[in-house]
């Protein structure tokens, strides 16, 4: 199966995450307590993000947690990016809006 | 009559992201009936063992969430009673009248963001539970087999004062409180306006009107089993459970709908009459109240909400 790395910045880690999933489901796999496991079904923000690089595709999230501005300057939910090559990102969390 | 005045919970209208994907999810996930749609973005589903036309309306929007939560009052009386009542508190009050099978629904808006609503009128439904020579379904159920919709956890800033006008103007009784650390206030109130132990909670949340969760009825602790194994093959997030709460004794499990709003399969529990003592909880123990077997809360509790 294909993976990708996604490199998390700013907690000096890289997950794997395989081709079709979500990169929350490879930060679950490496630590299922870490504080970005929510919903996983993009309503409550917990996991938000921020792209530094890498290409992905993404679903429908809560526009209250992550707004159509904000994705225009690389935020999103890890639990709704789903990785189309390595990738390298910020953790943000729900209550740090940058 | 056994019951007055409000009786129990009866509809709730929740935002989700995908409105086909998430019809799909509580008719054949959660059992719920097929009522029809309302318009283009909303669709109505009921409990298989619920009277009345509909129960649960999902919305599609940005943002799930929760609409608004009603009661159903026992006739026009208490209704105009809830509206007198609710002067003293100054709530805005407006009229919905858009719920098929629904007549006027009284919305109040109250101080935790929350928006509670009070009817006494709905027609039966379609399909409903046989009454003459009845069988306990007409035809069975089907998914995880959801009686009915039960209570909803409602979050937000104030508790206090909306506990206050649960009780004095809806006429409901609190059955049991989670102190905070000082003792000078409460984390959450479970009220109940019937034998349940509760028709709706509210937490102490700074955000106002968030959703923690909503829960529907199952028979007994055999069908919360069948219902994780739903879950499991159906690759559903499960938050918390099976388990069971201290509070109320229900026996539970937490997981998401695919907009992750936070839905309960609950069963059991104490029947509650207006007689008895108040159940409390202090600060330290909270984790076994919620969580009875492992007494230990989770961050995820505590900040995932819609």
């Amino acid at each position: 199966m294909k993976k990708y790395i996604v490199k998390i910045l700013n907690e000096n880690i890289s997950v794997n995450v395989n081709e079709g999933d979500h990169i929350l489901k490879g930060i679950a796999r490496y630590n299922s307590s870490h504080k970005a496991n929510g919903c996983r079904n993009g309503g409550c923000g917990v996991c938000k993000i921020r792209i530094v690089s890498g290409e992905f595709e993404v679903k429908k999230w809560s526009k209250e947690q992550v707004s159509d501005e904000e994705f225009e300057k690389g935020y999103a939910l890890a639990c709704r990016v789903f990785p189309k090559s390595d990738m390298v990102i910020e953790y943000i969390g729900k209550n740090n809006k940058k | 009559m056994a019951l007055k005045g409000i009786l129990r919970s009866g509809l709730i209208q929740l935002r989700v992201l995908d409105l086909e994907e998430s019809v799909d999810f509580y008719h054949d996930r959660i059992g719920l009936t097929k009522v029809g749609k309302l318009g283009n973005d909303r669709f109505m589903l009921k409990g298989y063992d619920e009277f009345d036309h509909h129960s649960v309306v999902l919305r599609e929007a940005d943002s799930p969430g929760i609409d608004f939560m009603c009661f159903k009052a026992l006739d026009e009386e208490t209704v105009k009673d809830v509206i007198a009542k609710n002067e003293k508190f100054g709530y805005e009050r407006y009229e919905v009248t858009d719920q098929p099978g629904f007549g006027t629904i009284q919305m109040f808006k109250i101080a935790n963001g929350h928006t509670i609503g009070v009817y006494s009128e709905v027609e039966l439904a379609e399909q409903k539970p046989m009454t003459c020579n009845p069988k306990i379904w007409d035809k069975e159920p089907h998914g995880m087999e959801a009686n009915l919709f039960d209570h909803a956890l409602l979050a937000g800033p104030n508790q206090g004062e909306c506990v206050n006008w649960f009780v004095e103007v809806m006429g409901m009784a609190i059955t049991e409180v989670l102190y905070t650390e000082d003792k000078n206030g409460y984390i959450c109130t479970w009220l109940s306006s019937n034998t349940r132990g509760h028709d709706v909670a509210l937490l102490n949340f700074p955000d106002a009107g968030k959703l923690h969760h909503f829960s529907f009825q199952l028979s007994g602790w055999n069908d919360i089993g069948r219902a994780a194994d739903i879950m499991a093959r159906y690759n559903i997030k499960i938050d918390a459970g099976p388990m069971r709460h201290g509070v109320t004794r229900g026996q539970t499990i937490y997981f998401f709908d695919p907009s992750g709003n936070r839905v309960e399969t609950y069963a059991g529990g104490y029947e509650y009459f207006p007689d008895a003592p108040l159940r409390e909880w202090s600060a330290d123990r909270a984790g076994e109240g919620i969580f009875y077997y492992t007494k230990e809360l989770n961050e995820r509790f505590l900040t995932v909400l819609t």
